[in-house]
């Protein structure tokens, strides 16, 4: 099933395309994907490109897919091998999600970071007590890793 | 696009094996949903993730109580997808004393065989109880839920459960007759007036039907699997006599080989497909050649 499923949500993709994000195999291996997402315009991300990695669980969509960041950002939820902490990619996940909307929710995410359920707490830390410090030094690594 | 909605868990367009959780009105593929219960471990709808465990079964037109019968869509699945692990006729007669019983005794509603008991005992629609006296009784789980606490169903809370019941029911009871017609065994005692003849819920009963159907289908459609299986083996061999003009083979004796030698292969491998056992190749050559010797001998 998860092939036929994998398959149909590609076909999707390419169908109707989300705005601010893309999705494909990286190779023959339809269970190994590449994505990228634009930064969002509100946020200090904004102006730059970044890129994630999708492995599907040959169980999929019953259980969710493996996602992480593979361009550096600086973000209380994503941590520096890529990692993020997002309930839907984890205990939250639903097989009535697609690739598409969990692409959309990370960009939500980039937006509206969740310090009080974080994966980095020095990140967090800053994010809560010294905003604009956290503005500038996210706005520096996207510059500096994603443009 | 397709007409057809779209199941949310496999994207594809649902024609058939439809249920929709009455709660919410979200409709999935049947085996969709169930394979993300056993997979959450949760009775949650993927769609608005609230617990929802009334399905209807849209093509039978069943409602499931999905608590009651947990997992028990999935548990028939993999209960038939291993069947030949499983010795069926051991079960029914089987020294457990469990497999041996017939019948519920409270209903009296039978258990037609040992696979069935097997699958009921699985899923907790039957309890077993070992009595006072030692001897062992069988209850289904409807009627065992209604009964008392001490493991009998004569006892204190009788009066309540005739409260529940249909005025059909209170004449079986005082007849001392049960609905199949069979007499309570109590019906001598003085406690008849108490005993209670209790309605198993149409639920239960039609999700056994649907059991027993989904049974008889997926037997058959695995009988006609192997057996296309067996033919794939036949055709590859004949069809190259078939192609071979010194044969001279005509439509009609093409389809006859092709039927009873099938059916001496499925046969000969004890009604199954079975590779490693049979060579099937080489056997559809022997017995064909065999078979077109004959024809040009009559």
């Amino acid at each position: 099933m998860s092939l036929k499923r994998i398959t149909k949500e590609l076909n999707d993709l390419g169908r109707d395309p989300p705005t601010s994000c893309s999705a494909g195999p990286v190779g023959d291996d339809l269970y190994h994907w590449q994505a990228s997402i634009m930064g969002p315009g509100d946020s200090p991300y904004a102006g730059g490109v970044f890129f994630l990695s999708i492995h599907f669980p040959t169980d999929y969509p019953f259980k969710p897919p493996k996602i992480s960041f593979t361009t550096k950002i600086y973000h209380p939820n994503i941590n520096a091998n890529g990692n993020i902490c997002l309930d839907i990619l984890k205990d939250q996940w639903s097989p009535a999600l697609t690739i598409s909307k969990v692409l959309l929710s990370i960009c939500s995410l980039l937006t509206d970071a969740n310090p009080d359920d974080p994966l980095v707490p020095e990140i967090a830390h800053i994010y809560k007590t010294d905003r604009a410090k956290y503005e500038a030094t996210a706005k520096e690594w996207t510059k500096k890793y994603a443009v | 696009m397709g007409t057809s909605p779209v199941c949310p868990i496999c994207l594809e367009e649902m024609n058939s094996g439809i249920g929709q959780l009455t709660h919410c009105g979200h409709e999935y593929h049947i085996d969709c949903l169930r394979k993300w219960h056993n997979a959450s471990g949760s009775l949650n709808c993927p769609i608005c993730r609230v617990e929802s465990y009334i399905l209807k079964d849209m093509d039978h037109n069943l409602t499931i109580n999905l608590k009651k019968s947990f997992n028990l869509h999935l548990l028939i699945t993999s209960v038939l997808s291993d069947l030949h692990f499983l010795d069926v006729s051991s079960l029914a007669s089987s020294s457990d004393p469990g497999y041996g019983y017939t019948e519920c005794d409270i209903c009296g509603r039978g258990t037609r065989n040992g696979f069935q008991r097997f699958i009921r005992r699985q899923t907790g629609t039957e309890v077993s109880r070992e009595t006072a006296d030692g001897s062992r009784r069988l209850y289904c789980r409807a009627c065992w839920d209604r009964v008392d606490d001490n493991g009998s169903p004569w006892g204190r809370r009788n009066r309540e459960y005739q409260v529940q019941h249909s005025d059909q029911d209170f004449a079986a009871v005082d007849a001392g007759i049960s609905r199949n017609g069979r007499v309570l065994e109590n019906s001598a005692n003085s406690r008849v007036r108490n005993a209670a003849v209790v309605k198993e819920p149409s639920e239960i009963e039609e999700t056994w039907k649907l059991l027993d159907r989904l049974q008889h289908e997926q037997s058959r459609a695995k009988i006609l699997e192997e057996k296309q299986k067996i033919q794939m083996h036949v055709r590859k061999t004949l069809d190259r006599y078939y192609k071979d003009s010194r044969f001279d083979i005509t439509r009609s004796q093409y389809t006859d080989i092709n039927k009873s030698v099938s059916r001496q292969l499925y046969e000969l491998s004890l009604y199954a497909y079975k590779p490693g056992f049979v060579d099937y190749d080489l056997r559809a050559e022997t017995l064909i050649s065999e078979a077109l010797r004959k024809e040009r001998i009559t």
